[in-house]
């Protein structure tokens, strides 16, 4: 079998795996949220009881203590981790991430913790799609695809949606847009959307009925996305700060974990609203059956975004959708209501219109994504006559917040520790190349006992420019000599018997060493203005790099990268 | 045909580092075999064609020809051959009979070489003094199959070329050469050579064939550079 897909053509090879990344990536969506279904009936029996408070914290350390002690992986909300591991790593991923993620999403969230059940499927699909890349010997390139591939058929199964799942994977991400990935992600997507029809129904998570919608409407959703950008950008900020706070305060990862599920219980205890993953209640609210009232409203969103941040910034693994599709959804109802206590002469359109806006402008604006935002509100809710509210909320609110909170929630962790390297970017290739491929070894080297006369016929055989000098005794490195420096002086006859090497040579060259990354050796050149600069190690001289041979290798790495 | 990926670095002209790196990164086509990987020749031809990557084997080539051997000069004179009482009383009937007797490849236009050796001269004599000129044309001739050649003719008397130091030329060496840097080399040999007081003895006083091109092993034998 694996012998037969490696003789295939590539392109057919990667379709073919593709499919079955996106069958596993769908099954696990679907074990997923089957058994957050049953588990969260099950407990619900329970609501009745006093001691209902602690269940978020119960279940956030059991989660943590899952995570961390028994299967040893990174907790969070762990999408950053697989970008990270594109970036870097080649998209390797481990093997128990496939599963570790799912279970410990499932004790937070059907215990009440206030997360979503994507981003452990979005690691669960990611890790399938590695490995299976892996077991059939594929390289880097083909990985990150597949990894990609897996990441877009959790996503689609899990919402029923399958372009959002595409969108999601190329912008979240791969962030590349390229023939060579859309193909295969597109196969797995629908492949996983069609298991999860398959194992669980073809079911539109939040059906609306179609509504009227005037001009006025689409012109007032502008004013929407200004309040979506400002509760994505709340909501990032707060997220990074009880962060912050929590890896401060408490050093043990199950008792910070447990102190984030009892605040959230607590909250709970009042608002049971901002409980669980928190579809029931969008579904609510897309029915417009929420309860009236502007305040409760307002205080729902505030509440969300605290219980949100204490979930998953004390470190449990959860998804950021589902939160965000629910302050979305708050957002739109509060904002429809706001309008229609300022001007109740107008009709507006219901609050499930406003409710759906609201969810895309928080996903576009939270990830940066808005493609992903729109196709993932058009299909969760199955109502593609309100596309162009859509996509003027998602744009809209995307750009603003990019004022505030100028990258995706998923990237600023990696951005800031320097390490979000982009396909096709000069970071990329200069992270890639590395010193023993651009080292030149041709070089003659001389000793400092030289006369001119010797330096002069060494000059003559060899085409360089640049000779380092080493000690005959030690082969230690002592300097340079670059033929500029010395030019008026190698054709002076008289000078050839008695000037020496040690005499001619540049004893304050700066030099390189292995450990050094490109761009600091561009700044070098820059410094120095030369043309070569020696790597030496441990004093000992290595060979010469020059901006000609960085030159050429890097116009190499740019053309393999073209895809034809 | 099979290439180690010692050999694909060659051909791209990249270090085996960098054809390691991409074979891990996939982005360069690479067989697996029981024993490692190996490159199909043609595969990676295309491969490095459709990329636009520039491949070294045409160097390597023009490269193994042994073109600048140890006797290169000696080499180069045995072809254009060596010819005694040439006869011609100016530069340009000098140049024409030169033209003539040296053993240029059949389809060599040799009108229009006269031309360019005419126009060379009118540029600047080619006489470089001490009786010797080195009459050769502005540009690289391309149809000599990678062969230079030097014809040596030795005058039936000494004619005024222009020389710089104003002495009349007894010798000439005709250099054809395919490349500018092929004319550099053979240029710096014969002048090693004229350099050399036994050589110009033995040009003003040599009626044979044999015994010249002996002297010219010998010197050139002793050159280092």
């Amino acid at each position: 079998m694996r012998q037969f897909l490696l003789r295939l053509d590539e392109r057919l090879q990667l379709i073919i795996i593709a499919s079955l990344v996106g069958i596993c990536g769908g099954v696990g969506s679907v074990a997923l949220n089957r058994s957050l279904s049953i588990v969260s009936t099950w407990l619900n029996t329970l609501r009745s009881h006093w001691y209902v408070f602690l269940f978020p914290a119960c279940g956030a350390v059991l989660a943590s203590v899952f995570l961390n002690q028994v299967i040893r992986d990174i907790g969070g909300h762990g999408v950053p981790e697989v970008i990270y591991s594109i970036s870097k790593r080649g998209g390797l991923l481990r093997l128990r991430s496939s599963f570790s993620h799912l279970v410990s999403c499932l004790l937070t969230i059907a215990s009440g913790g206030s997360a979503g059940p994507e981003a452990p499927v979005v690691i669960s699909g990611s890790s399938i799609g590695s490995n299976i890349a892996s077991f059939f010997r594929l390289k880097d390139r083909q990985r990150v695809v597949l990894v990609g591939c897996g990441a877009a058929a959790a996503i689609a199964a899990i919402f029923n949606a399958p372009v959002a799942g595409i969108a999601f994977a190329l912008e979240a991400i791969l962030g590349e847009w390229s023939p060579i990935n859309i193909i295969p992600i597109a196969i797995s997507s629908s492949v996983g959307t069609e298991i999860s029809r398959f194992l669980q129904g073809n079911q539109i998570p939040f059906q609306n009925r179609l509504f009227p919608i005037s001009p006025l409407d689409v012109v007032a959703c502008l004013g929407l996305a200004v309040f979506t950008a400002f509760g994505s950008t709340a909501l990032m900020r707060i997220l990074k700060f009880v962060g912050d706070k929590c890896k401060g305060l408490v050093s043990y990862e199950w008792v910070r974990a447990g102190l984030g599920g009892l605040f959230v219980g607590l909250i709970g205890l009042v608002l049971p609203e901002v409980l669980g993953e928190g579809y029931e209640i969008i579904r609510t609210i897309i029915e417009q059956q929420f309860p009236p009232g502007l305040f409760l409203v307002g205080l729902v969103i505030i509440a969300k975004i605290v219980a949100t941040s204490l979930t998953i910034g004390s470190g449990r693994s959860g998804g950021l959708f589902a939160p965000c599709l629910v302050i979305g959804s708050f957002i739109g109802l509060f904002y429809q209501r706001c309008l229609v206590e300022a001007l109740p002469s107008v009709s507006w359109a219901g609050e499930s219109y406003f409710a759906l806006l609201g969810m895309a402008g928080l996903i576009s604006s939270v990830m940066q994504a808005p493609m992903t935002g729109i196709f993932l509100i058009a299909e969760i809710t199955g109502s593609y006559q309100v596309l162009i509210s859509v996509v003027l909320v998602s744009v809209v609110s995307a750009t603003l917040s990019h004022y505030f909170e100028p990258f995706s929630v998923y990237h600023q962790e990696l951005i800031a520790r320097g390490e979000l390297v982009r396909p096709r970017t000069d970071r990329r290739i200069l992270l890639e190349l590395n010193i023993m491929e651009l080292l030149e070894t041709d070089c003659h080297i001389i000793h400092p006992e030289m006369t001119l006369k010797d330096f002069v016929s060494v000059v003559k055989r060899t085409n360089r420019n640049y000779f380092p000098v080493e000690d005959s005794k030690t082969g230690n490195f002592l300097g340079m000599i670059h033929l500029d420096d010395v030019r008026s002086y190698i054709f002076n006859y008289h000078l050839y018997d008695s000037v020496l090497v040690e005499e001619l040579m540049n004893r304050d060259i700066l030099s390189i060493s292995l450990e050094d990354d490109l761009s600091s050796i561009f700044d070098l050149f820059e410094k120095t203005n030369l043309f070569s600069l020696p790597v030496v190690q441990d004093s000992k001289f290595l060979g010469l790099i020059s901006k000609a041979t960085i030159l050429d290798h890097y116009r190499k790495e740019l053309m393999v990268q073209e895809e034809i | 045909m099979k290439l180690t990926i010692n050999d694909a670095g060659k051909l791209l002209g990249l270090p085996e580092v960098t054809i390691q790196r991409w074979i891990q990164q996939g982005k360069i086509p690479v067989q697996e075999n029981g024993e490692g990987f190996f490159f199909v020749k043609k595969e990676l031809e295309k491969w490095a064609y459709s990329h636009n990557i520039f491949l070294h084997r045409d160097i390597q080539k023009a490269n193994s020809k042994g073109l600048f051997s140890k006797y290169c000069l000696l080499d180069a004179m045995k072809r254009g051959g060596v010819f005694f009482h040439v006869r011609g009383d100016n530069v340009k009937n000098i140049l024409r009979e030169t033209v003539s007797l040296s053993s240029l490849p059949p389809d060599a236009d040799k009108d229009l070489l006269l031309d360019m050796l005419l126009q060379r001269e009118r540029l600047a004599s080619t006489g470089i003094g001490s009786g010797v000129a080195i009459p050769h044309p502005r540009y690289p001739m391309e149809n000599l199959a990678g062969e230079a050649i030097v014809t040596t003719c030795f005058l039936e008397g000494a004619i005024d070329f222009n020389a710089i130091d104003g002495i009349p030329v007894f010798v000439l060496f005709l250099m054809l050469s395919p490349a500018t840097d092929t004319h550099l080399k053979f240029l710096s040999r014969l002048s090693f050579c004229l350099r050399k007081d036994s050589f110009m003895y033995l040009l003003k006083n040599c009626t044979e064939k044999k015994i010249f091109l002996q002297k010219v092993e010998e010197i050139e034998g002793s050159f280092n550079g």
